[in-house]
């Protein structure tokens, strides 16, 4: 193996398909950014391609792509990790080849279906074949069963080898996670004639996958990374990993009541969803504590630049967008106002970005090192520029693009909300003040610093360690 | 059960929720720091961090009407992140002991 040369074929069968779910994972997010642009330039032109991808398609794209591409970077995270954990090959290989390119195909036909139909009566027959309807996960039933499906299938790729080679916590926490992943999709698969009662379901599957399901998965890969970035010893991040699936889970699940509050569900949710939103920041703020112990009591070496950067990137970006952006309007007595405006756009964005986005790349270039044969990627790496301004203008971009939602919304909750009630003439009043205008105009510039940012970041994976003969030093301790 | 914020005091409001984050992760940061180093002025500014965030939970009270059961929430919020920080510093030195002992 030569330090610098693409070596697909030194990799193990689970690391090649996680490559695929990789290059997948990054063409979906470049849409998602495309998609998210038309959407912004729509808020400033509202006639802007009325017709032929209307703002709500775009926005449906943006949002989906986001969810798809987050999830195939998990997988393939998961891919590239278990065989290495479980010590043996990966058990049903060949099923996951096809279940990788059933959920590409599938996908690229849902987008085409989205991009075809976009407007039309609904009835039992869209429901199955077109658009399911709800937001975020509107994807068509036969989609819906079909990633359930897909999910079992990776399911049992995961659990089979670890099954059949040796189990660790993180192989324990990962396989449980995995059930509830595809389990949790179920409570979005069906109606009820009873509106909050759906609502209720549906939450089930947009809260609980984002802040139990898939903070668990990150648990579980930050762990193996970890280990792999900066020699972590196992019995440590085993630990660490089972405290932070219990503190999450602890204020985690029933944070899910800030959700409730204004869907009809009984009075009792604005107490529980209060408390326990408010203790949801509690975990983040005590694991800043862990990060500086072990930051002062062990001198650790990284032999992974840009993975480490992405990693600290996560802290802080998980920290300030689900943390202090999450808390700044959960509480019912003012979320009352802010729900549903550019503000809680702002808390997703920023949210999102740090808590996902962030590890994917790190897992990403982790796996890069290996694909380019242990390649050097510390210290005076030839071509390092791109990894740094790609990160530079990704979060110069998102925070940007954070703040002027947080302002944009701000406005929105006080003209439309608190002093415009919340009608639809009130609605339209709040978009059009100029602090709004003004706003969606940063946010336009912002978003196009970040584009550039995710172009730079995709030439990099393609090319860093390409012009490196160095190999990277052992980090055993 | 809820009365809501009043329209003129979102901002604040939405501030001071931040501001409670924000000064719990510095006093979280600067009690660590001072058990590293063994610093009584870092413990001290630590504390000031944590009074200024209990200025600020008092101040959400007040905006934002936490009055009768939502009390407990702010007790909740005063004792978790005074609690949290100190019990993550003892089960990190306890989770590294064993290494320790190897080095």
């Amino acid at each position: 193996m030569t330090a610098g040369r693409v070596d697909y074929a030194s990799l193990s069968a689970g690391q090649q398909l996680a490559v695929k779910y990789f290059v997948v994972a990054m063409a979906l997010f470049l849409a998602q950014m495309l998609f998210g642009l038309l959407a912004a330039w729509q808020f400033l032109d509202p006639e802007f391609l009325f017709g032929i991808v209307d703002f709500n398609v775009n926005r449906m794209v943006h949002i989906n792509a986001m969810v798809v591409w987050l999830l195939y970077g998990f997988i393939g995270s998961i891919f590239w990790l278990v065989e290495d954990e479980a010590g043996v090959p990966l058990v049903g290989c060949k099923l996951a080849n096809i279940t990788f390119w059933v959920l590409t195909v599938a996908v690229a036909i849902v987008v085409v279906v989205y991009l075809v139909v976009q407007s039309g009566p609904g009835d039992k027959w869209t429901l199955w074949f077109i658009n399911e309807g709800r937001e975020y996960i509107e994807a068509p039933r036969w989609a819906d069963i079909g990633i359930v499906l897909c999910m079992g299938a990776i399911f049992y790729n995961v659990a089979g080898t670890f099954v059949r080679g040796k189990w660790s916590g993180i192989a324990g926490v990962l396989v449980l996670d995995l059930i509830a992943l595809a389990g949790l999709y179920f409570a979005g698969m069906f109606y009820t004639t009873n509106l909050p009662l759906d609502q209720y379901w549906w939450w089930w599957v947009i809260h609980l996958w984002v802040e139990a399901t898939w903070e668990v998965m990150v648990g579980c890969i930050m762990a193996w990374g970890l280990m792999k970035t900066l020699a972590t010893p196992r019995r440590i991040v085993t630990t660490w990993l089972y405290i932070e699936v219990a503190l999450m889970f602890g204020s985690g699940i029933l944070g899910l009541g800030h959700h409730y509050f204004w869907i009809g569900t009984p009075e009792y949710w604005l107490g529980v969803g209060g408390f326990f939103s408010a203790l949801e920041p509690i975990p983040l703020v005590a694991m800043v504590v862990h990060a500086v112990y072990d930051a002062g009591r062990h001198s650790f070496r990284s032999n992974n630049h840009p993975a480490l950067a992405w990693l600290i990137a996560h802290a802080f970006g998980n920290f300030l967008g689900a943390g202090v952006w999450g808390f700044m309007q959960t509480l019912p007595q003012i979320n009352l106002y802010t729900h549903g405006t550019q503000w809680s756009s702002s808390h997703g964005h920023l949210a999102f970005f740090g808590a996902y986005v962030t590890i994917i790349v790190a897992f990403i270039y982790i796996a890069i090192q290996k694909l380019r044969g242990d390649v050097w990627m510390s210290a005076d790496l030839r071509g390092g520029w791109r990894w740094k301004w790609s990160l530079a203008l990704l979060h110069v971009g998102m925070v940007g693009m954070t703040i002027a939602l947080l302002i944009a919304g701000y406005e929105q909750s006080f003209v439309e909300r608190a002093v415009g009630g919340s009608t639809w003439a009130a609605y339209f009043e709040g978009q059009t003040q100029p602090w709004f205008v003004e706003a969606m105009w940063w946010r336009m510039g912002f978003g196009v610093l970040m584009t550039a940012g995710l172009v730079i970041l995709l030439v990099d994976l393609l090319r860093i360690g390409a012009d490196e003969t160095r190999t990277s030093k052992s980090l055993d301790r | 059960m809820v009365d809501p914020v009043d329209i003129h005091r979102i901002a604040g409001a939405a501030l001071l929720g931040g501001a409670i984050i924000l000064f719990g992760a510095g006093y979280a940061i600067l009690h660590a720091l001072s058990r590293l180093s063994g610093s009584s002025v870092l413990a001290g500014f630590s504390l000031l961090c944590y009074a200024a965030l209990a200025a600020c939970v008092g101040g959400l009270a007040v905006l934002l009407h936490l009055w009768g059961l939502w009390l407990v929430l702010v007790a909740l919020m005063l004792t978790g992140y005074f609690i949290a920080p100190r019990f993550i510093w003892r089960l990190s030195e306890q989770v590294h002991e064993g290494d320790s002992k190897k080095e």
